[in-house]
């Protein structure tokens, strides 16, 4: 994998000093969107990656997420790690509260349960007026500030995102160095197998998924801030199709993989825009093309462009 | 009271079967290639806009138009299964939701491109013309939709029964290893499957889209709804999508005419049923355990 081959601490400084080399703030604004939906995918991908259960869902945690902290800071005024961490928690009690009853179901209906969820979800968004103020949304969600230390700026923002992605990537390295990671695994590879073998299928592909909607939740808290507002759309079909673009094209189950496709279709559809009326068409056909020549993603790419590790062909 | 009830029964049984129309291709995709195809909404789209284009366009009448609409998006479900579905065989289901998603995104944005995001009416001289039976109003156009949606849920079950395609589908449908060992040419019964579903989406198009306006956007909704359907029937059960479509046609209108607020919650009393069958009977309101 990309990350085995250069190291963790060379890329981490990349993407620290990435932002201090790109000149003006609208690449910077990119830089936190990719960030966000590097956090998103990341979520996405414990659940696909590593139990193998597809979530169409996506945005409703995220919607969840960004709900709970427009709804805290402009209601109770919670301070701010404290209402980030209440909308990781409250995002992850709704994982569990979806999770629990569907995913004891095999085949595809875990996939449409979360796809009706979130419908419901985006539903209630627009209609429950006396508190999300339907399509009008909650506006004036203040800046987050740390003691004295106050984040505002683009640049504020990125280092937050990076932050919580770190600390993603070392929840999921963790989980996955564990018997838990094992057990994950064995449920993707073959879940009856697992299953015959004692491993408690069910209760580990609960886990993954609330561990995943936390680290999504956190995403759409983050997002919440940084553009001061949210509304029903954030809860829309199309942040989930992209989700699920950037982890199967960049390559599911791998954290380098989601990171290069979540930048990838942040990227993409954000510098077509020169293309205007001509994005999303452009953005389907490529997302069509790229799943036919590439069902493994690019990471599937990479594989295959070397040879295998330790094989030597004996001269 | 009764009246009413009954008006919105028969309303709903109308909207009802052309739900049906549009899930059918969805469950027999699902049931016969293991297949969820997103891009299904786009067909049934595409459906509406060629109905459009006959009928307003080049003025031809609505029966002609119908027929010449289940022609033109059968063979694009025949592009769309070689797109997306063919080169990615024996790939996992989640791959096949990618590339078909993909081709939702480009068909209904190429649509936006080419047709811009206005709400259009197929407006047919004759089609809101009413027909009073003891109280209950049915428009002309009403019927002619109860007609055809019938009609073509009679031939759809009449090919599946009783010819040799339709019989080489259910034993695709029932093991796929042994039919393919028995010489029936599987590539195309996949290809017949997606003509047939594109074919009854499309029309499903055509006949909605007189009801209401059509727009880009409206496959959106539709494979929405065609999922709650096949869920409820049954995934890859041809008999349930019809049930669970005049079900759910009768449910949201019943619904909506009855529960406080009930308009605006109508499209959501379809996910409630969804997650409620999918919690309490998973394998569909009329299946006989998976």
């Amino acid at each position: 994998m990309i990350s085995g081959r250069i190291p963790g601490v060379a890329l981490a400084a990349a993407a620290v000093l990435l932002p201090l080399a790109l000149p003006g703030a609208y690449h910077r604004h990119v830089l936190v969107l990719a960030g966000v939906f590097t956090l998103m995918a990341l979520g996405f991908d414990l659940v696909l990656g590593y139990v193998g259960e597809l979530s169409l869902g996506h945005a409703a945690f995220f919607g969840i997420g960004a709900y709970t902290t427009a709804l805290l800071t402009r209601n109770t005024g919670v301070p701010f790690p404290l209402d980030l961490l209440l909308a990781a928690l409250v995002t992850g009690a709704f994982g569990l509260l979806i999770g629990a009853p569907s995913l004891r179901l095999k085949g595809p209906y875990f996939a449409i349960v979360t796809f009706g969820f979130a419908e419901i979800l985006r539903l209630v968004a627009l209609n429950w007026t006396s508190v999300t103020r339907g399509p009008m949304g909650l506006p004036d969600i203040p800046h987050a500030q740390l003691g004295p230390l106050r984040i505002d700026t683009e640049l504020d923002y990125y280092y937050l995102v990076l932050t919580l992605i770190a600390v993603a990537i070392l929840v999921t390295r963790r989980l996955l160095g564990s018997t838990v990671g094992q057990a994950f695994v064995a449920i993707r590879e073959n879940e009856e197998l697992a299953s015959a073998v004692g491993i408690p299928t069910f209760r580990f592909k609960v886990l993954a998924f609330v561990i995943g909607m936390m680290f999504t939740g956190a995403a759409g808290s983050v997002y919440a801030r940084y553009v001061h507002f949210v509304d029903p759309t954030a809860l829309s079909f199309y942040y989930t199709v992209t989700v699920v673009s950037m982890v199967i094209v960049g390559g599911q189950g791998s954290i380098a993989g989601t990171i290069l496709g979540a930048l990838l279709f942040t990227l993409l559809p954000e510098y077509l825009r020169v293309a205007e009326r001509a994005r999303l068409v452009i953005f389907g056909a490529f997302l069509m093309v790229a799943i036919v020549f590439m069902p493994e993603g690019l990471r599937g790419l990479w594989q295959r462009a070397r040879p295998v590790r330790g094989v030597r062909v004996a001269a | 009271m009764t009246a009413v009830l009954l008006q919105q029964v028969v309303n709903g049984v109308t909207i009802g079967l052309v739900y049906a129309l549009i899930a059918i291709g969805l469950t027999l995709v699902f049931g016969i290639l293991d297949v969820i195809n997103f891009a299904h909404g786009e067909l049934y789209m595409l459906g509406a806009f060629l109905t459009y284009g006959l009928t307003i366009g080049l003025g031809l009448p609505y029966v002609v138009a119908l027929a010449l609409t289940i022609g033109g998006t059968a063979v694009a479900g025949v592009v769309a299964e070689r797109l997306t579905v063919r080169p990615l065989r024996g790939r996992h289901m989640f791959t096949v939701v990618l590339s078909t998603l993909g081709l939702s995104i480009f068909m209904q944005n190429g649509a936006l491109f080419l047709w811009g995001p206005d709400p259009r009416e197929i407006d047919l001289a004759w089609s809101s013309r009413p027909l009073v039976l003891g109280g209950i109003v049915i428009t002309h156009l009403r019927l002619a939709v109860l007609a055809t949606g019938a009609l073509l849920i009679a031939a759809l079950t009449w090919f599946i029964r009783r010819t040799t395609w339709g019989m080489a589908m259910r034993a695709v449908a029932s093991n796929r290893d042994a039919a393919a060992l028995m010489g029936i040419p599987i590539a195309r019964v996949y290809a017949i499957t997606f003509a047939l579903g594109a074919g009854l989406a499309g029309v499903a198009g055509g006949l909605l889209g007189a009801m209401f306006t059509i727009e880009p956007s409206m496959g959106e909704w539709a494979v929405v709804k065609a999922f709650c359907v096949v869920i409820m029937g049954g995934m890859g059960n041809v008999p349930g999508a019809v049930l669970g479509g005049v079900m759910l046609g009768v449910a949201e209108n019943v619904g909506a005419g009855f529960l406080p607020g009930g308009s605006s919650y109508k499209d959501g009393i379809g996910y409630a049923i969804l997650i409620l069958v999918l919690l309490a009977r998973p394998q569909g309101l009329f299946g006989r355990g998976a």
